[in-house]
């Protein structure tokens, strides 16, 4: 074989060298993101069974603001009976507000705060609201990274041809956000 | 100093990674040749004591000093090769248990139990582990508790995926949930981009050579200490200009011992210690890039600058993967393994948190990192990045001595 034909062959094995591992990258990149996005279900799904346990627990106590309670209860069944990713998403915006009243509520109530069993449910629910954020964000990093991989060269040569396309990133609404910033004032000492 | 910034444009764990699997390895046998290096001169040492309480007195009367140093440099002796081969070989045989039993050495030395999950404060520190995990992205590491009032934490581990997070009773009890956020995305920071397996076989590894040294010290000083055994070995009748030089040369050769007993644990130290400050900067990035706020962190550095970080002596091996340098270090200010606090903190300012000081430094609220934020944001290179430090909110510039 002529000295060019080897310099074609060299280039190709090169090539497709090259596309193999811009195509585990981008393999594991989506993973990445699906796994991201089954931790934040992981999350919610926890919050949606440790609500019903706060509520009883404090129910008694908190005879005098039952419409917390009920908004609470509501916004949780809303978050489960939801079908569309748009409304779950948006239930569990709603669920968010809620919580952060009733957690300020039981915050207030000194009598409610020593109890044990009060405590480490707010404990529990603390952490997976922190969970939930912390899950969000990691899907936003991870789709991120993922987009980036798609759409920068070289990825983008191949991204198209193996079927690979820009993840969705996980949007907070600007009415939730104005929730977040007007949190209610909590003194914890 | 790197600019202000450079630290969290560096937050590339797969570049970290690659970077700390492969310095893990030359430290190693850096480590591997300091250890075996001074186990030669040891076995050279003992050997040529043997010899010279051994010689025929006239034979004796023709060395010096220099002769006797010369022969270190000489045809090797078996005993200098045992030396060397025995502190090369527990070095090795260590750091191989301690990469198969990985988190769990240090962790041990350092007298640490399992978090207990029906305490209340320790039950935070494990949920405030598991979300940083989230954040992250890893398998959430084992957490640890010492039971001590100094305010200090470390990570240990061959990997994420068998990591351990370990803290002191005093900083889970003392620092704010916030606060522990900080300190524990510092950690997790640590444990993403394999910091733990670097830091954890050099900490072991720096550790045994300290430890050899001493016991070998320890066995010099009775074999040849001045309690008379020397002069019982000495063979024959001698004369007095003979066992004066078998006395001066023997203490010129202790005296070379001593300086390796003393430098070989040093230059492990000065291994140990040579990359560690950049990937505390690194960490600190790493936590305010998983926290989106780095108000917690600086407040809990804050807390550790004012207070007694020193977790005992026995855990100096330790020392590199605390959140906070130990004090009471002998060698504190030359031999550091992490930048000064108020360094750390003027950066992590830099990294947004001045831009979001006012707001953060109220009490934490229920879920104090809810900025979701994929572009950047305060810590990407955005026009705050670059502010200077002297644009801190009064909130947070009144808070310690670094205003």
């Amino acid at each position: 074989m002529s000295m060019g034909l080897w310099i074609a062959l060299g280039l190709v094995v090169l090539v497709a060298i090259v596309a193999i591992g811009i195509y585990n990258g981008l393999v594991a990149g989506r993973q990445e993101v699906r796994n991201a996005w089954s931790q934040i279900e992981i999350q919610l799904k926890r919050r949606h069974d440790l609500i019903p346990n706060l509520v009883n627990a404090v129910r008694d106590a908190l005879q005098i603001e039952k419409s917390q309670l009920t908004a609470v209860i509501e916004a949780r069944n809303q978050a489960i009976s939801a079908n569309t990713p748009e409304q779950s998403m948006k239930a569990e915006n709603a669920l968010s507000g809620a919580l952060r009243g009733l957690f300020a509520l039981v915050e207030s109530y000194p009598h409610l705060r020593s109890q044990e069993n009060v405590t480490g449910l707010m404990e529990e629910l603390t952490t997976t609201e922190n969970k939930i954020s912390f899950a969000r964000q990691h899907y936003n990093d991870a789709v991120q990274a993922q987009n980036i991989r798609v759409a920068s060269f070289p990825g983008v040569l191949f991204a198209h041809a193996f079927g690979f396309s820009a993840e969705t990133m996980f949007e907070v609404p600007e009415a939730e956000r104005a929730a977040v910033e007007a949190v209610p004032e909590v003194k914890l000492s | 100093m790197a600019s202000p910034s450079a630290a969290l444009y560096n937050t590339d764990f797969q570049h970290a990674i690659a970077r700390n699997k492969r310095n893990t390895v030359v430290l190693f046998v850096v480590l591997l040749a300091i250890g075996a290096a001074a186990g030669y001169v040891l076995g050279w040492g003992v050997a040529i004591l043997e010899l010279i309480w051994n010689l025929p007195a006239e034979e004796v009367e023709r060395l010096t000093a220099a002769t006797v140093l010369l022969d270190l440099f000489g045809p090797p002796r078996p005993d200098a090769l045992a030396g060397a081969a025995i502190l090369s070989g527990s070095g090795l045989v260590w750091g191989l248990i301690t990469l198969a039993s990985g988190e769990n050495i240090l962790a041990s030395f350092a007298g640490a139990r399992p978090a207990d999950l029906e305490n209340p404060v320790e039950r935070q520190f494990i949920d405030v582990v598991e979300e940083m995990a989230i954040a992250a992205g890893v398998p959430p590491p084992r957490p640890m508790v010492i039971d001590t009032s100094a305010l200090n934490a470390f990570a240990s581990g061959y990997s994420p995926q068998r990591a351990m997070i370990t803290a002191t009773s005093g900083i889970l009890s003392l620092c704010t949930r916030e606060e522990l956020q900080g300190v524990i995305g510092h950690e997790m920071g640590h444990v993403a981009d394999y910091d733990v397996r670097y830091t954890t076989v050099v900490a072991a590894m720096a550790g045994v050579l300290v430890l050899l040294a001493h016991f070998l010290g320890d066995v010099l000083q009775w074999t040849f200490g001045w309690g008379g055994v020397m002069p019982y070995r000495s063979r024959g009748r001698d004369s007095e200009g003979a066992s004066g030089v078998r006395i001066a040369l023997t203490l010129v050769v202790l005296v070379l011992l001593a300086i390796v007993l003393v430098v070989a644990p040093l230059a492990a130290r000065i291994v140990q210690m040579a990359i560690s400050r950049q990937r505390e900067y690194l960490a600190d990035a790493s936590s305010a890039k998983l926290t989106r706020n780095p108000i917690g962190l600086i407040h809990a550095l804050e807390r550790l600058a004012r207070s007694d970080t020193d977790i005992a002596r026995k855990n100096s091996p330790v020392a590199a993967l605390c959140i906070a340098e130990p004090k009471n270090e002998s060698f504190s200010g030359l031999l550091s393994t992490h930048p000064p606090i108020p360094d750390r903190i003027a950066r992590l300012r830099n990294l947004g948190g001045a831009a979001i000081g006012g707001e953060a430094s109220e009490p934490p609220s229920v879920e104090p990192s809810r900025h979701e934020n994929s572009h950047g944001g305060p810590w990407g290179p955005s026009a705050e990045t670059q502010a200077a430090p002297a644009a801190e909110p009064p909130s947070a510039a009144n808070k310690g001595p670094w205003g």
